[in-house]
């Protein structure tokens, strides 16, 4: 049964790339054809050949993914404590304005926004998008890491504190290790809708900061289905990695972080 | 051995007043417990001696030395939770050396020293389990060794016995007992449970809604209360408003023949009552009902004839009764309410 529906669950996630896939190393392949009449590498040779600009695509969308989830997770950390730790007045409130990035749609606030990024001479610019990218990444990174400081129990720091610890030596002893997976969850989620923004990184990038879902647009609608095939395949990695990643750290309610941490530190001494 | 004293120490939630300018001195090497109901400020109190919580007036001292501006880390006051509160990423060892770590003692040394103190709480073979994996006792175990490894100027425990059932609580009570003698520790624990703070504790400071309302040994609190709540606290359940000249109280019950001087309310504790005797100073008695409470029965008791009513417990009371002696020495006159 629970075989039968992993199988399923497979198929709906995997079946639509099936033809992807076989596009990218399609060559001819026309109407009524089952599959295309020759295999051939030259789309993936020419996707990661500089000069199609995936590879500079592929290394600035990572980057931009990857220091716009550090900075959700750093700006969201304060955030996620107050929600997941403390009651007070108007926290409800305060959820919803939070989450609020997730229901408005993006392009209503950039528009508005790119003028003020004007001014400030960060239109156009890496940075830039970056700052823009922390409109739909926070909500993400804050409720995840917020979910594990509800699991923190706040006497847990003052029984370190009352132990000897410095404020310092319990954020990095007892609070970093209990929210971790907390951490990771948010970053890995933040990452993943900064590598999925279009139209943010459209208007705010002014067409200079090409992002890889830049260039896959710009393929697909070119009618380079091989090309387009080869670059959503790469485009779909990190999700993937990012799926298994967190599986493996994530389950077993949030102590499998800690636990592998352990048995490394464990290893290293033997 | 370190001295406690807390001079005017009050903590308020708002316009709540928590604890109410609560003065108290804790002897080097003593063990007192805090004893009140949930919500009379005793939890706060501790919060506030060992550093957690800063107090809105008032001092903390130790041995003298006025430590309310230090931070917890500072103290050497460990608290130790009702819960264990074990750091679950670290392993029953790096759990009780987490202390000597955070003061710099060399990894081999305090290693050696919290294997040693889990052999004094006899937990030697858990060295390298988790937290996740010990049972209620045994967390509870680790969370004092985690606290005396330290050798601490005071040990703080918040219930330390609530949260057992009741074979291991008898076990614990004697371990917690044994190791404070061999360390000397001043200890001060929080309890509601008034058999656990008589059992375990040199004095009791009774608190009710935020304020002391009497400190000393355990024998004090139980025989000379300071008033009925204090009394009712401990199981008191029998008092009779009226007023005795010297030789005897007029109350409910008739003239009752006793020391007590002056308006009041008289008082005794069940299990003191006796239903035996037909000594002098007996009063005619007809029984209203009874009911088995395991060592003892507790029988309700019509004295006197204006209905005045006598409860008392007895391990083994007689098929009929005619009549009660309530003992001269162990009659109580409390002031009146």
């Amino acid at each position: 049964m629970r075989g039968a529906a992993a199988l399923a669950l497979g198929l709906l996630l995997v079946a639509p790339l099936v033809p992807l896939a076989v596009w990218s190393v399609a060559r001819g392949w026309f109407f009524p054809d089952l599959l295309p009449a020759r295999l051939t590498w030259e789309a993936w040779s020419a996707a990661l050949s500089p000069r199609s600009g995936v590879p500079q695509a592929l290394a600035l969308s990572a980057g931009i993914a990857a220091a716009s989830a550090l900075l959700a997770v750093l700006v969201g950390l304060p955030a996620a404590r107050a929600l997941g730790m403390r009651r007070f007045r108007g926290s409800g409130a305060v959820r919803l304005a939070l989450l609020a990035p997730v229901i408005v749609p993006g392009i209503a606030i950039v528009l508005g926004l790119h003028g003020l990024f004007l001014r400030l001479g960060l239109a156009n610019t890496v940075p830039g998008v970056i700052l823009v990218h922390l409109i739909p990444t926070l909500p993400y990174a804050v409720l995840a890491m917020a979910g594990t400081f509800a699991g923190l129990d706040p006497d847990l720091e003052a029984q370190a504190r009352s132990l000897g610890a410095r404020p310092a030596a319990v954020l990095r002893h007892v609070t970093l290790p209990a929210i971790l997976p907390g951490i990771v969850a948010g970053g890995l989620f933040a990452f993943l809708v900064s590598w999925a923004q279009y139209a943010l990184t459209l208007v705010i990038g002014g067409g200079k900061v090409v992002t890889l879902p830049l260039l896959l647009f710009s393929y697909a609608t070119s009618g380079r289905n091989d090309l387009t095939g080869a670059i959503g395949i790469l485009y779909l990695a990190p999700g993937a990695l990012a799926l298994v990643v967190s599986a493996r750290l994530l389950t077993g309610r949030g102590a499998g972080l800690a636990t592998m941490h352990a048995t490394m530190r464990a290893k290293v001494r033997a | 051995m370190t001295g406690l004293r807390l001079e005017g120490l009050t903590a308020r939630y708002g316009d709540h007043a928590a604890v109410a300018g609560l003065d108290l001195a804790v002897a080097p090497g003593e063990r007192l417990a805090l004893l009140g109901p949930s919500g009379c400020g005793k939890t706060t109190t501790l919060r506030m001696i060992a550093g957690l919580l800063a107090p809105a007036a008032g001092r903390v001292l130790m041995d003298g030395a006025d430590v309310t501006r230090h931070p917890p880390e500072r103290r050497q006051a460990v608290l130790v939770f009702q819960s264990g509160m074990l750091f679950p990423s670290m392993s029953v060892e790096q759990n009780v050396a987490f202390g000597l770590r955070m003061r710099g003692v060399p990894r081999a040394a305090r290693r050696d020293r919290a294997r040693a103190m889990l052999a004094r709480v006899r937990l030697d073979g858990l060295a390298d389990r988790r937290p996740a994996d010990l049972s209620g006792g045994q967390a509870q175990r680790v969370a004092l060794a985690r606290a005396l490894v330290l050798e601490p100027r005071l040990l703080l425990l918040d219930e330390p016995l609530s949260s057992l059932d009741a074979g291991l609580r008898d076990e614990m009570r004697e371990l917690v007992l044994a190791l404070q003698r061999e360390s000397g520790v001043t200890t001060i624990m929080v309890t509601h449970d008034q058999a656990e703070a008589v059992a375990m504790a040199d004095r009791i400071a009774l608190m009710l809604d935020g304020r002391l309302r009497q400190v000393g040994p355990p024998e004090a609190l139980w025989h000379r209360p300071a008033d009925a709540q204090v009394a009712r606290f401990f199981g008191g359940v029998n008092f009779w408003p009226g007023r005795g000249d010297g030789t005897r109280f007029d109350c409910a019950l008739g003239p009752v023949p006793c020391a007590a001087e002056g308006p009041g309310l008289l008082t005794i504790r069940p299990e003191a009552v006796r239903l035996d005797a037909a000594g002098p100073g007996a009063l005619p008695a007809r029984e209203t009902g009874r009911r088995f409470l395991g060592a003892v029965t507790r029988l309700r008791l019509v004295v006197g004839a204006d209905g005045g009513e006598v409860i008392a417990d007895s391990p083994a009371p007689p098929e009929t009764i005619t009549q009660v002696t309530l003992p001269r020495a162990a009659l109580h006159l409390l002031p009146p309410p």
